[in-house]
């Protein structure tokens, strides 16, 4: 199957594209605090690895997209850009939750039966963890994903042969060791999402229409509507106030 | 003649136009309406609602155009100013229908589309001519003279010094116990009231073309300020009537001295602010030529920038790729 996937859910831009025999790898990881550059490298990095395979986007026959959750603008370029393509291209769309990639590449290192606690840091104190026994059958499946306060992975508590992958796995190492998981060392590939796992959950995921795959943002936007944020002014309570003026 | 498929996605409305040259072959929009809740638009839930809004309303613009998406031959698409999370979905969609086959792609400025909007008038500004520009919307207040289509043509002679119409508009609305947007509201409140009740200023001592609304929108808060509850009540539809009159003497004072100061006689107008019917009744008494777009036109729309993209140089695949967004202040008219 010819295939194109994107995955802007953090800072990063990594895109696979496959032929079927191979696949053409491009990724752009910033320097730590750096400027993601998902909207202006995203589709350049699709149209280098097309050409890589000598492809051009009219072969495609699948596009795939990471969901998250991870950066919400992040997502939203990636999936844009995607959901763009499939849709011009009149092909399916696959989406995949940053867990069930950190997942994938875990059990092809380790074994189809490896138990995988895959942990996204969800920054504001907050992990998105997602516990998998087995592979999901739907990559695109967010459901079982529950979001966990730093602080509180003890809670998770046993996890004796579980393998803990992912940027939010390495900020919470300890605790994760604590509870009996097993954490690779900070260097290794298993806790960034790969290229690898992106092409492959996009072959085996289930192909959607283009306008149907949605973001997995994990969490509500800040906003407070008007009515609660003055009935909360009138409690006696603090409130932010986040919304702005048109343009 | 060329058929251009046009996208924005600056603010909170998702739109998708087609063009057969400059002829509107279909404008959707989809108004997002959820933000009336919040007082103002939402960043996070505007560029939310992007997401889930730009493929059926590409869908729609195409359909009720009635031609495929293999017609298509170039995509214009907003780069900025505006929300740049909701920017880029626009952006990024653009780049995607576009790139498939190779079409030119257009990065149109928001403010060039507004500027334009006067050129989807029943009857457009004269091609020959120089003529003054007026867009006033809730981001932006501005006028201008345009001496060509073209940005490099357009030099903006007067902006505001501190909110935006729209802005004051909204404001004033809030005021009077009005819920967002304001326009439309305040505008049907002040149908029943009297323009002349209140004197509010006009800042006609703000020199030259130059807009201010801070002062007007301070004078209407001491006179809610020291009504009773009652008597606010019984004045409201003046209080209402006699603000939008000073919103529009404000901006139609600097259109005349521009009038007099350039000696050119047509006026063109854009932005949300422009749809309102006492302005376009103001400007009528000017007794120069007159450029005004239907209100879909004037709100955020993307027929506009389907229009400006036809003075404005396309881009070549695959160099558009890489174009980014820009945000709220940035970009070439300021
Ligand atoms: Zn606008």
């Amino acid at each position: 199957m010819r295939l194109l996937a994107i995955d802007t859910s953090t800072a990063s831009t990594i895109v696979v594209a496959g032929d079927g025999e191979r696949l053409a790898e491009r990724r752009h990881d910033p320097e730590p605090g750096g400027r993601p550059e998902h909207t202006s490298l995203g589709l350049v990095l699709a149209a280098e690895a097309l050409a890589e395979l000598s492809l051009s986007w009219s072969d495609l026959e699948r596009v795939g997209v990471g969901v998250g959750p991870g950066s919400f603008t992040g997502l939203r370029s990636g999936l844009s850009a995607a959901a763009g393509l499939a849709r011009r291209l009149e092909v399916p769309l696959v989406g995949v939750t940053s867990p069930a990639l950190l997942d994938h590449a875990a059990r092809a290192e380790r074994g189809a039966g490896q138990s995988v606690i895959a942990v996204v840091d969800g920054r504001r104190k907050e992990l998105f963890v997602a516990r998998l026994q087995a592979a999901p059958a739907d990559p695109a499946d967010a459901s079982a994903i529950e979001v966990v306060a730093r602080g509180g992975v003890g809670g998770l508590a046993p996890l004796g042969g579980w393998l803990a992958v992912g940027d939010g796995a390495l900020l919470e190492r300890e605790a994760f060791e604590a509870a009996g998981a097993q954490v690779p060392p900070a260097g290794d590939a298993l806790h960034r999402l790969q290229a690898s796992s992106l092409a492959a959950l996009t072959r085996g995921g289930v192909p959607k229409l283009a306008d149907t795959v949605r973001p997995a943002y994990g969490r509500r936007p800040d906003a407070i509507p008007t009515a609660e944020r003055e009935a909360a002014t009138r409690a006696g309570a603090t409130s932010a106030a986040s919304a702005g003026s048109g343009t | 003649m060329t058929l251009t498929l046009a996208i924005e996605t600056s603010c909170d409305d998702t739109c998708a136009a087609v063009l057969d040259g400059e002829r509107v072959l279909s404008n959707a929009i989809a108004s997002q309406g959820i933000h009336d809740a919040y007082g103002g638009v939402v960043p996070e839930l505007a560029a939310r609602q992007h997401v889930e809004a730009i493929g059926p309303v590409l869908a729609d613009a195409l359909r009720t155009a009635q031609v495929q998406a293999d017609d298509i031959e170039q995509v214009a698409v907003t780069r900025g100013p505006g929300l740049v999370g909701s920017l880029l979905c626009g952006l990024q969609t653009a780049k995607a229908f576009a790139a498939p086959r190779g079409l030119p792609l257009i990065a149109v400025d928001h403010m060039h589309g507004h500027l334009l909007s006067g050129r989807l008038a029943a009857e457009p500004p004269p091609e020959d001519r120089s003529h003054l520009v007026l867009v006033a919307s809730g981001g932006h207040t501005l006028l201008a003279r345009a001496d060509g289509t073209r940005l490099g043509e357009i030099e903006i002679v007067g902006r505001t010094l501190d909110d935006a119409a729209g802005e004051a508009i909204d404001k004033g609305a809030r005021l009077l116990g009005l819920s967002y947007p304001g326009g439309p509201a305040l505008e049907r409140l002040a149908a029943t009231g009297d323009p002349a009740a209140y004197r509010f200023p006009r800042s006609e001592k703000v020199p030259g073309l130059d807009f201010s609304f801070s002062g007007l929108k301070t004078a209407l808060l001491y006179v809610v300020r020291d009504l009773s509850a009652d008597e606010l009540e019984a004045r409201r539809a003046d209080l209402a009537a006699s603000y939008q009159a000073a919103v529009v003497a404000t901006l139609v004072l600097r259109v005349r001295r521009a009038l007099a100061s350039t000696g050119l006689d047509h006026v063109a107008i854009g932005g949300g602010v422009a749809a309102s019917g006492a302005l376009r009744a103001a400007l009528a008494e000017l007794g120069c030529g007159l450029s005004i777009p239907d209100r879909e036109y004037c709100t955020d729309n993307a027929a506009m920038i389907g229009a400006a993209a036809h003075a404005t140089d396309a881009v070549a695949y695959p160099t558009y790729l890489s174009l980014d967004a820009y945000g709220t202040g940035q970009g070439p008219v300021r």
